[in-house]
């Protein structure tokens, strides 16, 4: 009897438990399979790593780098006050932040991302239960400053936020994935499928048409010159002319994209291309090329200077200087504005308007960086009495920087207006995939006319307002330009406040490069274009011909017969550089050795630099010492 | 059926009707004493170890996988890693190429300084034939 009892209680368990498993594993076989794949399975969108930006030298301006960042499961971290401190002091956070994040009811709280690889490694030495490192890219800009508002940054998750980086946010940023992964009951990642290893794609590389080299150079001698004359601000532009290349967009502020936080916002933006500013006598290059574009003028066509002083409508319009007699040619070199108004009359309200829209003044150039501003340039028909004056001498209107040396690089390149751009070519795992060619936007005067306003451009530099443009060994071709300052509290244009310009381009003959300078409020005697910015453009004009390799027009040569090599054969005292002089490699290896070795500080041509004279003579001695003995 | 040496005193329907097993086998009590149930052992326990070796059989390519799962993830950390050392390194030479610093160093560090014009010469080679 009680077998039987117990065989049927038996039996009722195991039917019962039959029961429970065709519930399990027939009814609910769906829900509970899905439940359990969420246990086991993650779901992770992972992106590709950032593309990087490169100078046009392949020298890298931007580049992201895996970094970890810490993470904190509530329910798995017990409040132990020893571990906390440990952990806030390890990651330079307060403890109660780390206390208040306890408290969330979430499995996946941040507690500081992208953090340094020593803060990760003492992390992982604590190797604390509920605390975890995933590892996430990082932006970083090696360069620091250099060119920091021209490549703008990228912010915490890798959106490009500013610049080119926001820009071209969508070609650098690398593809995102969703990734299934597998864990075990740890919740440790464990791949069994062959899907989650393959690599993730990563983003487009970038190669701008900048030149680090250039850049540099810009923003030391703007930021020097700036300094010196007292300016608010000042911006410097280099272009290559014949194809609208920007080797260099310098601003006088210093940006650091890697601490953008701690910049005011007016810092980020790249002021040659999103301010504007009326250009003044600058300007006067422009209407030049109109007036002889239209047979209106000679060179040598003569106008009279008025003795300083032109009544327009109910104005009276001044000179700087009180000027008789002038030729056309007088007119740029001096900046007359009695003259240019003349001219400007000559040509006429339609014709002036029409040529200062050809030239691309008052409207976007399409450069490829966000934010450009368009300028103003008014129609005809909304030009008061004065405005054809006021015009002629460049004010009453409004352009950026890039605009203004845009227009000077048709006169260089024979003209032609290109289009400017930064990106020279985008790139995936090494290889172009895109490469963007100079484009003509339109020609805006013949080839004759522009080499009339060169050699006309080159009479200020040599004559004129702009000495201080001068670059020895170089012909310059330039224009100075002083142009007043709105000033909104005395509802007019002020006397004190001016913009400082110079824009040129050198070789004259066969342009290598276009550079503008712009400095806002110089202060006292150097508020004008030709004392204050013109000595910076002859500073970076000068570096940027050695640095291009661009020989001197007048150069001093040395001549080599080859087969042989050029040698340093000596110094006189005092000397900084030795002469060159040409040496028979075969004849006298020794020597060669000798004094390449001696004189290795001259080896280093990246900038030109040169040893220093003391230095120079106690390494000569050292070599005619070893000469002497046997 | 057990046969013992006392068939006699049982009662007629325990008899059995089959003809008595023959004298070797009387003798050898070890075939009178095995039951039904030994005879099934053997086979029981091949199947036993059939079971155990299909089931090894089935297990230990998942057991293996997970093994190789867990060494795959430590090779792609190992991977991981040197990537993240790498870019590191590249970070740190292309900062160490800053125009900047390089200039800070030569200018403050080694005394250069940049030459002036007159004492820059341009070299230019002529192809002349000796």
């Amino acid at each position: 009897m009680r077998l039987y009892l117990l065989a049927g209680f038996f039996s009722l368990m195991l039917m019962a438990l039959a029961v429970r498993l065709f519930d399990i594993q027939i009814l609910r076989h769906h829900q509970l399979a899905s439940l359990a794949e969420r246990q086991h399975q993650k779901v992770v969108e992972l992106r590709g790593k950032r593309g990087t930006i490169y100078d046009r030298r392949m020298r890298e301006l931007g580049l992201s780098v895996d970094r970890d960042s810490v993470y904190l499961n509530p329910s798995e971290l017990t409040n132990n006050p020893e571990a906390i401190a440990t952990l806030a002091r390890i990651l330079h956070i307060d403890e109660a932040s780390i206390v208040d994040k306890l408290g969330s009811d979430r499995q996946f709280v941040w507690l500081k991302r992208k953090v340094t690889p020593q803060e990760s490694a003492a992390v992982r030495a604590l190797g604390l239960k509920g605390i975890g490192l995933l590892t996430e890219s990082r932006r970083f800009y090696p360069k620091q400053s250099l060119a920091g508002h021209v490549i703008g940054f990228a912010g915490t998750d890798e959106g490009g936020l500013e610049g080119l980086e926001h820009g071209y946010d969508r070609v650098l940023a690398g593809e995102a994935e969703r990734v299934v992964l597998d864990r075990d009951a740890h919740g440790r990642p464990i791949t069994l499928r062959s899907e989650s290893v393959r690599e993730l794609p990563r983003g487009h590389d970038l190669v701008l048409t900048i030149d680090e080299r250039l850049q540099f150079i810009a923003e030391r001698e703007l930021r020097a010159q700036a300094a010196k004359v007292g300016a608010r601000g000042g911006v410097a532009i280099i272009m290559d002319p014949s194809t609208g290349e920007i080797l260099a967009l310098a601003n006088d502020s210093i940006f650091d994209p890697n601490r953008f936080r701690e910049f005011s916002p007016r810092i980020w933006r790249e002021r040659g291309i999103t301010d504007t500013f009326e250009p003044g006598s600058t300007l006067k290059a422009i209407l030049a090329a109109a007036a002889l574009e239209e047979r209106l003028v000679r060179p040598d066509d003569m106008f009279y200077g008025e003795q300083g002083g032109i009544q327009v409508a109910t104005t009276w319009m001044r000179d700087h200087e009180k000027f008789g007699w002038l030729t056309f040619r007088e007119v740029l070199e001096k900046s007359s504005n009695v003259g240019a108004i003349k001219v400007g009359q000559r040509l006429g309200k339609e014709r002036l308007h029409e040529y200062f829209s050809r030239f691309g003044l008052g409207s976007r150039t399409g450069v490829d960086f966000p934010g450009e501003a368009a300028g103003l340039l008014r129609p005809p028909s909304q030009w008061s009495e004065l405005s054809l004056a006021s015009l002629s001498i460049g004010q009453e209107l409004a352009v950026t920087p890039l605009q203004l040396v845009t227009a000077f690089s048709a006169l260089a390149n024979g003209g032609v207006l290109m289009r400017p751009h930064l990106v020279r070519a985008v790139m995936k795992e090494g290889e172009v995939v895109q490469e963007v060619r100079p484009a003509a936007v339109r020609r805006v005067v013949s080839e004759a006319t522009a080499r009339q306003v060169t050699a006309l451009l080159q009479g200020v530099v040599e004559r004129g307002t702009g000495k201080a443009a001068a670059v020895e060994g170089y012909s310059v071709a330039g224009k100075t330009g002083t142009a007043q300052k709105y000033d909104a509290a005395i509802g007019k244009y002020s006397s004190q406040k001016t913009i400082a310009s110079f824009v040129g381009y050198l070789p004259a003959r066969q342009p290598q490069v276009a550079i503008l300078i712009s400095l806002d409020e110089p202060q006292g005697e150097a508020a004008w274009g030709g004392i204050a910015a013109a000595p910076a453009f002859q500073a970076i004009a000068a570096h940027t011909m050695r640095l291009l390799r661009v020989p001197p027009e007048n150069q001093r040569t040395r001549t080599l017969e080859s087969p042989s090599i050029a040698m340093i054969e000596g110094h006189r005292p005092g000397d900084a550089l030795p002469m060159i002089s040409t040496w028979n490699f075969v004849e006298n290896m020794r020597d060669l050795m000798l004094q390449t070795a001696t004189q290795l500080s001259v080896s280093i041509h990246e900038y030109f630099f040169n040893i220093d004279p003391q230095a120079a003579r106690k390494s000569r001695k050292k070599a005619d010492k070893a000469n002497k003995s046997p | 059926m057990l046969r013992t040496s006392h068939a006699h005193q049982l009662p007629p329907s325990m008899i059995l009707s089959h003809p008595p097993l023959p004298q070797h086998q009387l003798k050898d009590p070890q075939v009178f004493t095995s039951t039904p149930r030994r005879r099934y052992l053997g086979p029981l326990l091949f199947c036993a170890f059939l079971c155990f070796l299909g089931v090894g059989v089935y297990m230990w390519p998942r057991v293996q996988g997970v093994r190789l799962a867990y060494r795959l993830q430590a090779a792609e950390r190992r991977m991981s890693d040197l990537i993240q050392e790498r870019d590191h390194l590249r970070l740190e030479l292309a900062a160490l190429k800053d125009p900047q610093r390089v200039f800070r160093v030569a200018a403050e560090e080694l005394g250069m300084v940049t030459p002036k014009p007159d004492q820059v010469f341009v070299l230019v080679r002529e192809s002349k034939q000796r």
